[in-house]
């Protein structure tokens, strides 16, 4: 005859292992149920649908249980592991060594909370030991690359692990991982640029306020065509950049956990984008005019229909962002105030850190399969066709843009016309240091075409 | 508008012939502002005036048009973005926005790392637990929100740019305690389930209901207990920091359900599902075990409250760590009172309920 202890033992192991039919089989006809979050439940087949409807994984916590302890004729397991504190077991047997009676409360007593027994079994984690802090950081400070030394540095080919497992961390064990996450990127090469973890520092040693790092006190009223001028070019900025800001954010859950250094530099780009759009935006309210015209949004809807996040990167931070840099590279000959010339300067010095992170992650995409460097050309010559498309219908910017840059229409047309070489040629080497040469010659004939004749 | 003689003088200049000047004939945005900025610089708020202002309820921008400028005829359709201001707007957007410009920080160069003392070796390892599950879940409350931001409306940006703004915070945390970790000589060490779990949420009410409500609530209550659970000024500082980062993100989402349940108040059922299933009302598991530490976290938690792992320091920290669930429990009621839905206090689960009853 089995003992009360040894049935309780039978219990908490069924009920571990989700093993509902053998769980009954323990239960009177009359057995009570009393759990803190449900109250009472009475009779075998409740709490037969009480037990069985238990949630089990998806954010769930793995209990350790006691030994049984008898108490009388009951018999008390102590489950630790729990978030709230140890959960406080008591059974009670009927006269046909049968289950009646089922306490469940929060506490080892039941009777309010009490101290589980140690575990300290996450300590035991066999993870690497990193070495000690340097004595002296440097003006730096504690960066990424010092802080992820040893293993914790390296990045593996592939992310085996689908779920939010720290890089370096020891995985929970496959049964407690809950939902497996929604990511789509396990592929280092799809994401990956050596230099992510030093842009994420610099962006954050580079970041700037609009509202108060700007001199708004030194624009003064300029011919109101002129003005109207620039805040057509301020509109088609803040705008993209915006369409820009809302596609990456959108991307970032595709990202497995394993490739932190990346989401982490994405969030510094997520965040410069959100800044130009607001700092373009006020400089367009601030001086006697307000927005202009929208954009055609052929180059917003390629954004948005970016199949692969390589694509995006193709099209917002290298085609985008290396004639928009071009763009706020002109800030000299576009701005009229100082507070004109410090947007533009800050916005450059940004989008040098998206060219630097997208040219990184193309040469890494490239050297990973010669295939990956067809797949580049294919979205070069999708985003310029798109490009070429908006530029050459915005009628609005390019005469806003020929007003700005000259005294005279005839001048601000030759200015365009330098200005549009310019951004092709910015555009064509940062190709080249993404390790795309002679790009020139492939150059989609449309794009050409507004470059030539702007 | 330009004078009409100054576009005809444009118009007849020397290559001036092919030059339309449309937009500035007869411009279809407003013009004339001059905004200046206050002791707090040129905000967003300064900034929303006019017709620059004044979100719309409703619209029917799909084309990524930022609000107030000139529609053109032939703008893409993206036809992606909500058309409801009610469904992501939050009337702190803007004011939480530039205060997160304000108060950027670097865990690189605002933690003081070179004053971190060596720690007796188990509060070193709960430490370094503690962080190995921060560091885990933080960059999801960076996921969620980046999910939902191609949906929203140009012409309600500033939800937007606050969202930015959040993802940023959250990089910053899941970096500062992964540093935290490694800087001590433990390392990482056992992850838990993580939170994954919220990334199942469907719609933006159910972002908010779920992330800032609760999770990002609970997690905030327990930075704000940083000082009971640091034993370095290192470990007080990065709490202090990250709680102040964690407000905005609580702030916003309780504005944003303050602003929902004002305007639709017929969805008050509706959200009250969403509390549900994180309350773990809807059988598929409490997800608060992975927001606010599991079993593994709880008793580290418990050590670094305790001060050590003896029985009687033990004791002590469970004690502690009672308490600090009792405040994240209260605190979350409070959010609920102020969002308008202080009869949830009535549909709490008993085990719930049994954190709230002792505390005035």
């Amino acid at each position: 005859m089995a003992s009360n202890t040894d049935l309780a033992k039978q219990y908490v192991a069924a009920q571990q292992a989700r093993n509902f039919d053998e769980l009954v089989t323990l239960l009177s006809d009359d057995v009570e149920l009393n759990m803190p979050m449900v109250g009472k439940v009475e009779g075998k087949a409740a709490v037969e649908e009480r037990l069985r409807n238990q949630p089990g994984g998806g954010g769930q916590v793995e209990i350790s249980w006691s030994d049984p302890e008898e108490e009388g004729e009951a018999v008390r397991v102590v489950g630790t592991g729990a978030p709230f504190g140890p959960i406080n077991l008591v059974l009670s047997f009927n006269g046909s060594q049968q289950i009646a009676k089922i306490d469940v409360a929060i506490g080892r007593n039941g009777g309010g909370f009490q101290p589980p027994p140690l575990n300290m079994s996450w300590a035991k984690a066999p993870t690497e030991r990193p070495p000690s802090l340097p004595k002296d950081l440097g003006p730096e400070g504690f960066t990424l690359a010092k802080a992820d030394a040893g293993s914790y540095g390296w990045a593996p080919d592939h992310w085996p692990y689908q779920n939010d497992t720290p890089r370096g961390a020891w995985p929970a064990p496959p049964s407690m991982r809950g939902l497996a996450a929604p990511y789509t990127i396990y592929e280092k090469h799809e994401v990956w640029a050596d230099n992510a973890a030093d842009l994420y520092e610099l962006a954050i040693r580079e970041r700037w306020i609009p509202a108060t790092e700007i001199s708004w006190g030194s624009i003064e009223p300029i011919e109101e065509h002129t003005e109207a001028a620039l805040d057509q070019l301020f509109t088609n900025i803040s705008e993209q950049q915006y369409n820009s800001n809302q596609m990456l954010m959108g991307w970032l859950m595709q990202i497995s956990y394993g490739f932190h250094e990346v989401k982490l530099y994405l969030a510094t780009e997520v965040f410069d984008l959100a800044r130009h759009t607001e700092a373009f935006r006020k400089r367009a309210l601030s001086n006697g005019g307000g927005l202009g015209v929208q954009m055609p949004g052929f180059m917003h809807r390629t954004v948005y229909a970016a199949f692969k996040f390589t694509e995006l990167i193709t099209y917002i931070n290298i085609l985008r962002g290396s004639f928009t840099l071009a763009l706020c590279e002109w800030g000299d000959k576009l701005g009229r105030s100082q507070a004109d010339r410090q947007l533009f300067d800050n916005t450059a010095n940004d989008l040098r850190r998206h060219l630097a992170y997208g040219v990184d992650h193309l040469k890494h995409y490239i050297r990973y399969s010669p295939e990956n460097h067809d797949r580049v050309a294919t979205w070069l010559t999708r985003g310029e066709a798109m490009m070429a498309a908006d530029l050459g219908r915005d009628k609005p910017l390019r005469e806003a843009l020929i007003l700005a840059l000259g005294d005279t229409v005839e001048e601000g047309k030759a200015r365009l016309k330098e200005l549009r070489q310019a951004q092709l040629q910015k555009y064509l080497l940062t190709l080249e240091a993404a390790s795309i040469y002679n790009h020139a010659e492939n150059v989609n004939r449309a794009l050409n075409n507004v470059i030539e004749n702007p | 508008m330009v004078k009409p003689e100054t576009l005809e003088m444009l118009r007849k200049e020397s290559a001036g012939e092919d030059l339309d000047l449309s937009w500035l004939d007869s411009p279809a945005a407003e013009r004339g502002l001059r905004v200046t900025g206050g002791k707090r610089g040129l905000t967003l708020e300064d900034i929303s005036v006019g017709t620059y202002g004044n979100p719309p309820e409703t619209t029917r921008n799909q084309s990524g048009r930022m609000r107030g400028s000139a529609p053109r005829p032939d703008a893409q359709n993206l036809a992606k973005h909500w058309m409801v201001k009610s469904e992501s707007w939050s009337d702190s957007a803007m004011m939480l926005y530039e205060e997160a410009l304000q108060r950027q920080w670097s865990s690189a160069t605002d933690v003081p790392w070179e004053e971190m003392p060596e720690l007796d070796e188990d509060l070193e390892l709960a430490m370094s637990q503690l962080c190995t599950f921060l560091t885990q879940v933080e960059f999801i409350a960076g996921d969620v929100p980046g999910k939902f931001a191609p949906n929203i409306s140009a012409d309600h940006f500033e939800t937007g740019l606050f969202l930015a703004s959040q993802i940023m915070d959250e990089a910053r945390h899941l970096d500062v305690f992964r540093k935290r970790a490694l800087s001590n000589g433990i390392g990482l060490l056992q992850a838990g389930p993580g939170a994954l779990g919220l990334l199942t949420a469907e719609s933006f009410v159910d972002m908010t209901a779920s992330l800032h409500l609760v999770g990002e609530g609970f997690v905030q209550s327990m930075f704000r207990m940083g000082e009971l659970i640091a034993h370095s000024e290192v470990d007080k500082k990065i709490f202090r920091l990250a709680a102040q980062d964690e407000s905005r993100h609580v702030a916003f989402g309780v504005m944003h359900m303050k602003h929902l349940l004002d305007t639709e108040p017929e969805r008050r059922e509706e959200v009250h599902t969403y509390l549900d299933r994180m309350e773990g009302q809807v059988g598929a598991g409490s997800t608060q075990a992975g927001l606010t530490g599991g079993g593994e976290t709880s008793e580290a938690l418990a050590i670094l409250l305790g001060g050590g792992k003896d029985e009687t320091r033990l004791n002590e920290g469970y004690q502690k760590l009672m308490a600090v669930r009792r405040k994240q429990f209260n605190e979350y009621l409070h959010r609920l009172e102020v969002v308008g839905l202080g009869d949830r206090r009535d549909r709490l689960p008993e085990r719930v309920k049994a954190f709230l009853s002792d505390v005035a």
